[in-house]
């Protein structure tokens, strides 16, 4: 009963961050196109809402392709160590008062960890990623400063009497530039680079692999979203929250 | 504290460690030593500093593990080279055999033999603990002390000499921690 409560409890976090991220693709593709000047996808499902799942279900039937001469053990690890780390930073993330998949202590640690964790599966872009994780450390311990813990919790609470983004704005401007540094986003999307290469270090992995891929690092944007609003504009006790 | 999941680990980490040096792949090599790390990570949150596992893992796998990969990945290895010179290993067993035994050397002759006697299912013959003694023997010959003493405590004198000097009093490891506990630490 326990071990049936636990499972659920991890996939009703899993399940809709998956979601998000299914809806943030379709979400990040229209607003892109209004700034081109043109519509996004907009046949699939009401004003094509429904474009990620199509995108899955194709991604999911094509042919798997491998290179012949790679060591084929890395070539399948490199997306599934990438996926399962930046889902593992999902727990420690405090949805509410106490609502946390596991309330460590330490939660903060576990975040740097994981993300040192996931950098293995794409080592071309690890480069960029290892060289701003010392910024967002910094910035990280100047928030630990504040608060006195390590606690995700507790750093939300902590925020009822003043959001750290008005005493400590330069911070989470740094912060804001570093989080955009390590997740590839632009401008910092050398290693992807979507609209020069074809799709960057991911593009030997075809099919399902690449799914990994896509899906790994959505998660990994929302997350560190998530983590920047909890450490600077107080997560779950946000004005932004109505 | 989990004694099956201490002693899995524990496990694990030996075994990814000899599997690090015997992976001719170098970046097998390396995906093999962050196994060791991750393995002492998690013994380390098992034993209750969980703040050092989470350190081990930041540190060793995410700063010290990613420069050896780079370093390999900036290296221009061919792996035919590596998987010929993996044929010639038996040249130099000789050569380690003998490195191997200056480890087991140095233990034997530091490690109290008599711990067989007191957990009581394992008496030394009297040959082989004469036969041991000759660890010593060799030791007190190589630091110039004296040879006719037949015990131990030779190569600690050596190693850490007790001189008026530079020693008020020496403890033996309980009795520091005693000291310490009862003296500093208000108990």
């Amino acid at each position: 009963m326990n071990t049936l409560i636990s499972v659920a409890e991890s996939l009703s976090v899993i399940i809709p961050i998956l979601l998000v991220v299914a809806f943030t693709t379709v979400a990040e593709r229209k607003t892109m196109a209004s700034m081109q000047r043109r519509l996004g996808p907009n046949t699939v499902g009401y004003y094509g809402l429904l474009q990620a799942f199509a995108d899955a279900l194709k991604l999911l039937l094509k042919e798997c392709v491998s290179p012949t001469q790679s060591n084929l053990v890395l070539f399948f690890l490199g997306p599934i160590i990438t996926l399962v780390f930046s889902l593992l930073g999902y727990a420690v993330i405090p949805f509410g008062p106490g609502l946390t998949v596991g309330d460590l202590p330490l939660g903060i640690l576990y975040l740097l960890a994981v993300s040192s964790l996931s950098t293995y599966g794409s080592l071309r872009s690890t480069a960029q990623l290892i060289s701003y994780e010392l910024i967002l450390s910094s910035a990280i311990l100047l928030v630990v400063m504040f608060t006195g813990s390590l606690n995700l919790s507790i750093s939300v609470e902590a925020q009822r009497v003043i959001t750290f983004f008005v005493p400590l704005l330069p911070v989470f401007i740094i912060f804001f530039i570093g989080a955009i540094a390590e997740t590839n986003r632009a401008p910092f999307d050398l290693a992807e680079a979507e609209s020069e290469l074809v799709s960057g270090f991911m593009t030997e992995h075809s099919a399902a692999i690449f799914v990994f891929f896509f899906l790994a690092e959505y998660a990994s944007i929302v997350l560190i979203c998530i983590f920047t609003c909890i450490l600077f504009l107080s997560g779950y006790n946000s004005i932004f929250v109505f | 504290m989990n004694n099956l999941l201490l002693d899995v680990l524990a496990f694990g980490a030996v075994l990814s460690g000899i599997l690090v040096i015997t992976a001719k792949n170098p970046v097998i090599s390396v995906l093999f030593l962050i196994s060791v790390f991750i393995n002492v990570a998690g013994y380390l949150v098992l034993l209750g500093v969980a703040y050092l596992g989470l350190a081990y893992l930041i540190i060793y796998v995410g700063a010290i593990a990613i420069l050896f990969l780079f370093v390999i990945m900036m290296l221009n290895l061919r792996l035919v080279e590596l998987i010929d010179t993996g044929q010639e290993y038996t040249q130099n067993l000789p050569l380690g055999a003998i490195i191997g035994s200056l480890f087991f050397f140095e233990l034997l002759s530091i490690l109290p033999l008599s711990l067989f006697e007191q957990s009581g299912f394992f008496h030394l013959p009297a040959f082989l603990e004469e036969g041991l003694g000759i660890f010593t023997f060799i030791n007190s010959m190589v630091l110039g002390l004296d040879t006719t003493a037949a015990s131990t405590s030779n190569v600690h004198v050596a190693f850490n000499p007790v001189v008026a000097d530079n020693n008020f009093t020496s403890f033996l490891q309980i009795e520091s921690i005693g000291q310490g506990l009862y003296t500093y630490a208000s108990l």
